[in-house]
């Protein structure tokens, strides 16, 4: 199974917290933007994204497709055609099941909503967060929260099925009783996917900034794991099963694309800051809008970053990357997979975690406990 | 060879800044010693280094020539005394080179402790002691109360007090002639040679330099001497004065003070207190009260990044060459890597090393709590002498352990007696006598174990007196006490770096310090941390580290695995570089925290 990722590096303006490449639109229209950032025509990037497209393996086919970014629902509804379009022409599409597209409320239109349907587009991400003001515009989010409803109502009178819901929890200044009627609000829009995510605060953005000048505070760690168990037990009452850390499907609407990543699947990624797994290689695009049009436009290509692991490495990753899945890590999967035993890579460490009650372990898995889901960065730390 | 009714031996003794070094100087002026443009300067040298270690460095001894009334021209040796009884053995030997010393005593602050001991000293010593009232042209002088707190404390009348301003000179005059008449001529008691060690200094180039007073006969250039602690013979290559630098002369007589330059390579082979005597006609009968002094106050000093230990190291010889009174030797701790263990005379002793150390040769240092040393008797009658609280026997097999104990002068206002005595009672001590100063001061006579003065004792003193009280001690030998060790266990673990030896009495009150403070310093883990503190295998206080709630990356970086991996790989890096113990990790700063403060 392999995947395909479209990173689209534009946004209306940056959330506070947020730090994936895009170029809010305070610099002007997207045209401007790219003028003043490679000082060509507006086409530039999709030309650019079209000659990364084409140096795909011929006989690659994915089977999911994620669009993200940025916001790729940002681009106007011309630009916006272009790009469908050129997927449909450079990618190959028998394999797919998946294709989902990211977007934010306070972007959806008719036109686009049509034209994402038209092309194939099957699950939609929408990045609602809070259906509470005070916390929308903490976060910096450009839309309400009846936008949001209005734009999965959009979604859902187009016919769009499948689809997934961004919230964030654990925000600063916000009263955390929010969180349940964001979980209600949630609920009551039927969506079949649900990602709750601890709000993170990232080095270098205005959030981290905002923190290390003193004027907010992370919320505290009781609350925090408060919320992320009031997050579990309502979702899972209302028919949502934790598969992963952060996320919850009704059964059989999992991320086939998200469950790529974790199981040590291969994708490649284009656009900006994108990231590539693929015949054990890993490698990144630069994240700079420049610097990567130039290079693809002048046929100069060079991975930002870019590793080959030893099998050795290559199997502790799957084991901290496959044990965010709820179901963890099948022995006889992994042993086929890597070569190695759980045991033969750590020893009496897996026991002693088990024994502190970090992970659980049958005849024939190894997962996360209940208390090691909130703590499984030092679980994977002593695995890693 | 100098006339011995024409020589007067004595020492200036005094608290600091009452102004030992200004009439030192001032009485080098008078007497022509030093001219006054290299006076000055040496003058301010002294002072800032006085001022800034709170302590009076020692000074070279120096031969002056006075010329009396009675028209005739005395040599006047002054020896100068470190001060401080953490050098008390080397501060009598000093006096013992003296027959006389003069007592400063400032106008405007009073008797303080360290006046009292080391009057106390010079009276021990049997020297004819001249009380001076220094800083008479200052305003703020209180001259007759001050002369009144001298005849109290050291009943000494009032009115034979010479009354002196070092800084303008009025009455040093005076001063030199009183020398003349009240300090007594040496006398010889002996008829072969005999001389005082009375300190010594290392040149890298003409190796150990012995300081001496002679008592009886002679010493000549060429001369075979024998140091009779060691049995070791040399040749004298040179001897000389101190006038005031070292200025060579063919030899040194009776009653006369000086220096011997001979083959010595090694300073610890010279010894405070030794008798110099000739080799072919050597004197049997060695000057009483030499001693083998032994550090009393011991703790560990580790170079902060762990590679500057051979930096560490050759510092250290080099310092013991010139103090020989100091030892080291090397231990290694499992939470500080390599480094020495390091014996002291006491508390000040070692803040002068561990600041000499850290200036001079330019070395951050991690210093460890200190601690005592202990004598340790066995249940099989062994007596063993514990200087690390780690190295202490179990706990089965001890009989009873002794303690180093003090005797403390304490100066206070009088308002705050009860403060006083409390402080004093917390930390073990029994009140010996309390005798009234003058109308505002009393004087508190105290014998205390000296592990209780060792941690914040002088800041507790201050505090409670607002700056106002002064202590000093004199040690006080040995005493059974109910000594107990205390052990920290993380997480059932025994820590040894944290052990500490103390009185039961304290040892929960400490073990519950230690485990709080151990509290804020680990951090939490994946599982609930036990911080115990036992004695003698049960449990005396605890507290618990609650599991950390919180470790998590909630969203995943989409595709970017490496990334992620990479902070995983640092986290882990992180916590291998805390020391490991089972399964907790402890940072390298709790660690210094704890061993350097003690906590609390």
């Amino acid at each position: 199974m392999a995947g395909l990722y479209i990173h689209i590096p534009f946004c209306v303006r940056k959330c506070i917290y947020c730090d994936f490449y895009s170029i809010p639109s305070v610099e002007g229209s997207v045209a401007q933007r790219l003028r003043s950032y490679v000082y060509a025509d507006q086409h530039v990037f999709l030309d650019a994204l079209e000659k990364e497209l084409e140096s795909l393996p011929e006989d690659f086919a994915p089977e999911t497709i994620f669009i993200g970014g940025g916001t790729p629902t940002e681009l106007s509804d011309r630009d916006f055609a272009s790009f469908l379009d050129l997927l449909r022409q450079k990618v190959t599409f028998d394999q797919l099941r998946e294709w989902t597209c990211e977007s934010n409320p306070g972007t959806l239109t008719e036109e686009k909503v049509r034209l994402l349907r038209e092309a194939g587009v099957n699950r939609m991400s929408i990045g609602v967060q809070s259906f509470d003001p005070a916390a929308l515009e903490f976060l910096g989010r450009i839309h309400s929260a009846d936008e949001a409803r209005a734009g999965i109502r959009l979604l859902k009178a187009a016919g769009f099925q499948s689809m997934n819901l961004d919230l964030i929890y654990g925000i600063p200044t916000v009263d955390p009783d929010v969180l349940s009627a964001d979980l209600a609000a949630a609920v009551e829009l039927g969506v079949d996917h649900i990602a709750a995510y601890c709000l993170i605060f990232e080095d270098g953005t205005p959030l981290a900034d905002l923190q290390r000048k003193g004027y907010v505070k992370e919320v505290d760690d009781d609350v925090e794991l408060a919320q992320y168990q009031l997050v579990r037990s309502r979702l899972a009452d209302a028919g949502y099963h934790q598969y992963e850390l952060s996320n919850f499907a009704k059964p059989g609407h999992e991320c086939l694309h998200n469950l790529l990543y974790w199981d040590g699947g291969e994708y490649f990624g284009c656009g900006p800051s994108a990231h590539s797994h693929w015949q054990g290689r890993r490698w990144s695009n630069v994240r700079s809008l420049e610097s990567y049009c130039k290079q693809w436009l002048t046929g100069t290509f060079a991975p930002a970053m870019e590793e080959m692991l030893s099998p050795e490495a290559k199997a502790r990753e799957l084991v901290i990357f496959g044990l965010r899945k709820t179901r963890g890590i099948q022995f006889a999967d992994f042993t086929a997979r890597t070569g190695y035993t759980l045991d033969q890579l750590y020893g009496d460490t897996l026991g002693w975690l088990c024994d502190i009650g970090m992970l659980t372990r049958d005849a024939g898995s190894i997962r996360l406990t209940e208390s090691g889901l909130f703590l499984s960065d030092s679980v994977f730390a002593e695995l890693v | 060879m100098t006339d011995l009714s024409r020589i007067r031996n004595f020492s200036i003794i005094a608290h600091i800044d009452h102004g030992k070094s200004t009439l030192a100087d001032r009485m080098l002026e008078l007497t022509q010693t030093v001219d006054q443009r290299n006076l000055k300067a040496q003058l301010l040298d002294d002072m800032d280094l006085e001022r800034e270690r709170g302590i009076t460095i020692k000074a070279h001894p120096v031969t002056m020539y006075y010329t009396a009334k009675d028209g005739h021209r005395y040599m006047f040796n002054l020896i100068d005394t470190p001060g401080h009884v953490d050098f008390s053995y080397e501060v009598t030997r000093s006096l013992a080179a003296c027959e006389g010393a003069i007592l400063i005593v400032d106008a405007t602050q009073g008797v303080e402790a360290q006046t009292v001991a080391n009057a106390y000293l010079a009276e021990g010593q049997g020297l004819a002691i001249l009380p001076v009232i220094n800083k008479i042209d200052v305003k703020t002088a209180n001259v007759d109360e001050v002369a009144h707190q001298i005849e109290e404390i050291l009943a000494t009348p009032a009115s034979d007090c010479y009354k002196v301003s070092a800084k303008t000179g009025v009455g040093v005059q005076e001063l030199l002639e009183a020398l003349v008449h009240q300090v007594p001529p040496p006398k010889v008691t002996n008829d072969r040679t005999r001389a005082l060690v009375f300190d010594s200094e290392y040149d890298s180039f003409r190796g150990g330099i012995t300081y001496v007073r002679v008592f009886d006969g002679k010493i000549s250039k060429g001369d075979r001497i024998r140091l009779l602690g060691t049995g070791n013979d040399y040749e004298v290559k040179e001897v000389g004065f101190f006038n005031p630098g070292l200025v060579p002369r063919p030899s040194l007589s009776a009653g006369e003070v000086g220096y011997i330059i001979s083959n010595i390579r090694d300073p610890a082979e010279i010894r405070i207190g030794d008798t110099v005597t000739q080799a072919r006609m050597p004197s049997d009968q060695p000057l009483t009260g030499f001693k083998d002094v032994h550090p009393m106050v011991f703790s560990g000093i580790y170079p902060v990044d762990t590679s500057d230990f051979e930096k560490l190291r050759f510092s250290l010889e080099k310092y013991t060459l010139n103090d020989s009174s100091f030892t080291y030797m090397p231990e290694s701790s499992v939470a500080l890597g390599l480094g020495f263990r390091c014996g002291f005379l006491g508390l000040l002793h070692m803040e002068v090393v561990q600041e000499r150390l850290r200036r001079e040769y330019d070395i951050d240092l991690i210093s460890t709590y200190p601690n005592v040393v202990y004598r340790v008797h066995r249940t099989n009658g062994q007596m063993e002498i514990v200087e690390n609280p780690t190295r202490l026997p179990d706990w089965t097999e001890i009989d009873h352990i002794e303690e180093p104990m003090i005797k403390a002068f304490l100066i206070c206002q009088n308002e705050i007696i009860g403060d006083m005595m409390q402080l004093l009672m917390d930390r073990r001590g029994v009140i010996e006598k309390t005798e009234t100063l003058d109308s505002r001061r009393l004087m508190l006579t105290c014998v205390l174990p000296l592990n209780e003065i060792l941690i914040d004792f002088h800041d507790k003193l201050k505090s409670v007196s607002r700056g106002y009280a002064s202590m000093d001690y004199e040690h006080f030998g040995y005493q059974e006490s109910d000594l107990v060790k205390l052990e920290i266990l993380v997480h059932g673990d025994p820590v040894e770096a944290f052990s500490s030896i103390l009185h039961r009495t304290k040892a929960e009150g400490r073990g519950r310090q230690l485990c709080e403070a151990l509290k804020e310093l680990i951090p939490p883990a994946m599982f609930p941390i036990a911080v115990q503190a036992s004695v003698n295998k049960k449990v005396v206080a605890r507290t618990t580290i609650r599991a950390m709630r919180k470790d998590v990356t909630a969203k995943c970086y989409g595709g970017d695995i490496t990334r992620k991996r990479k902070l995983l790989e640092r986290q882990k890096e992180g916590k291998k570089k805390m020391k490991q113990i089972g399964r907790v990790s402890i940072p390298q700063d709790a660690f210094v925290k704890v061993l350097k403060t003690g906590v609390g």
